[in-house]
């Protein structure tokens, strides 16, 4: 089950159904280029109040390493 | 000049007087023609006198004697005169050899000064690079404030939001999508607006105008120094590592268009956006303003050592005399002659930076070759482009009248050496017989 917020955004900035969208799609899979990859993180970096940079944001590679980074934040 | 002048007028009162003595020597006239035909049979002549119309009007008699001329030697003759002024003054040795030190300065400056923008936290280390940060932009972006500096307790101001979820603002961006904080006139305007209505006015990241509501409107006392609070916030905003967008930079968030070779069909406004959250911000763009100020600075320096010197225009009663229109004239192409190498100064340096820009661009990485781009020295080679075409194309009439008015006067001599015109008057009304 991806959190409600992180869907909503994902599929926002990337254009995507959030139907298509679950917790083991690839970004790159749905569409997103390493840019706007790196843009969604300076977006949810104050959102979810995480820490991000550039090469993190392009490490994680599935939905649900957003996920986990989301719910491990301190 | 003042010789040519009067002769001039000596011929212009000589031919009228012709042409009144020609009136009434019609067939002395039709013998003239027959003869002439003899001479030049490739030339049309009316086939007699009453054909040519004479009129005390020179031009009108200019009009007229043109008039038979055939039309390849018409041609030829408005070629010549449209020619016989440059559109701009040809470069010399010196110049051209200024212009091609001033293209290796640029270069150096534009690799080692200007460079690449020092990257924020949103580029990848990964990322490709040949051009190295520019020293003078590193320098200037060294220095930084935090967000929370005083100037900004101070300029407090209703168009700061930094995160609006559904516009795509967000702290790395706000800046970029809201006008007030475009370092310009345009920011100063919109600035203005919403310190007085307590909004916030810009354009979403998919590229929808918005004005939103943050504050109560401003107050009596706010509002008489809102152009001073929107300037202190741009200061207290400029050192922060954020830093501010260039100039005009928010409009191009209005272009949804894409970007040629752009990845993954990103817009003109995504790759601007990007190279703002990227480290393209206004102390790059003053940085690189480097390469164009060279540029400005040494044309003009060696055109004024070279090419200034005091000219007489007038004489002690201020009576306009006929070298004062040639004089005007001189300057006019001295003018010329530096717009045309400021023109290829920055046309240069221009072509030096779209070279850089490939450079960089070999790498494969499109965001990193459009942060190469200088947008200074872009902006300036636009200006002095059309600088250049304005006068290309300027009205060239009186400096062509001046540049065929020797060649002019000396056809007239040959015509009254080689043709016998004071044979159409009595001998006692030629002048000087």
């Amino acid at each position: 089950m991806i959190d409600n917020r992180l869907l909503e955004l994902i599929s926002r900035y990337l254009k995507v159904n959030p139907s298509k969208i679950s917790s083991d799609t690839k970004l790159k899979d749905i569409g997103a280029q390493d840019w706007q990859i790196i843009e969604m993180a300076m977006e949810f970096e104050p959102i979810f109040k995480i820490n991000m940079d550039a090469d993190k944001a392009l490490s994680l590679e599935k939905v649900k390493d957003w996920e986990e980074l989301i719910n491990n934040r301190l | 000049m003042a010789d040519n002048g009067k002769k001039l007028k000596d011929i212009k009162a000589d031919l009228d007087h012709a042409l009144i003595v020609c009136n009434e020597n019609k067939e002395r006239i039709n013998a003239i023609i027959k003869e002439f035909r003899q001479l030049y049979p490739d030339i049309s002549v009316p086939s007699s006198s009453e054909k040519i119309i004479f009129d005390k009007n020179l031009n009108d008699d200019l009009i007229n004697a043109l008039g038979v001329l055939p039309p390849s030697k018409l041609k030829k003759l408005k070629k010549e005169y449209t020619n016989s002024v440059p559109a701009f003054p040809p470069f010399d040795k010196y110049d051209i050899f200024l212009l091609v030190l001033l293209g290796g300065l640029a270069g150096l400056a534009e690799f080692l000064l200007v460079g690449k923008p020092k990257g924020t936290k949103w580029v990848p280390k990964a990322e490709g690079g040949i051009i190295p940060e520019g020293w003078l932009s590193e320098r200037i972006k060294s220095f930084q404030l935090p967000e929370n500096n005083f100037l900004s307790k101070i300029c407090k101001v209703p168009y700061d939001k930094s995160i609006i979820s559904e516009a795509g603002i967000t702290p790395s961006n706000h800046r970029l999508l809201s006008f007030a904080h475009d370092p310009s006139v345009l920011g100063l305007i919109f600035g203005l607006m919403d310190i007085w209505s307590g909004g916030m006015s810009g354009v979403t990241r998919n590229g929808q105008l918005f004005h939103i509501n943050t504050q109560i409107p401003a107050d009596a006392k706010k509002m008489f120094f809102a152009p001073l609070i929107w300037l202190g916030h741009l200061v207290s905003d400029v050192t922060t590592p954020m830093g501010l967008p260039p100039p005009g930079w928010s409009l191009t968030q209005l272009l949804h268009v894409p970007a040629p070779g752009a990845p993954g069909n990103a817009t003109i406004a995504d790759i601007t956006r990007l190279m703002y959250e990227q480290g393209y911000d206004f102390r790059h763009y003053l940085a690189g303003a480097i390469v164009p100020g060279l540029v400005e600075i040494i044309i003009s320096v060696y055109h004024f050592v070279r090419y200034s010197y005091p000219k007489i225009n007038k004489t002690k009663d201020n009576i306009i005399t006929p070298d004062t229109a040639l004089n005007q004239i001189d300057e006019l192409q001295m003018h010329g002659h530096k717009k045309a190498m400021l023109f290829w100064g920055h046309a240069t340096a221009a072509a030096i930076n779209a070279g850089k820009v490939a450079i960089q661009g070999i790498t494969g990485d499109y965001l990193s070759a459009a942060r190469s781009i200088n947008i200074s020295q872009w902006q300036m080679f636009a200006l002095r482009t059309i600088e250049y075409i304005h006068y290309k194309y300027r009205n060239k009439t009186v400096e062509q009248i001046l540049a065929n008015r020797p060649k002019i006067n000396d056809n007239w001599d040959k015509l009254i050496n080689n043709y016998p015109i004071y044979c159409l008057m009595k001998d006692e009304e030629a002048p000087g017989v």
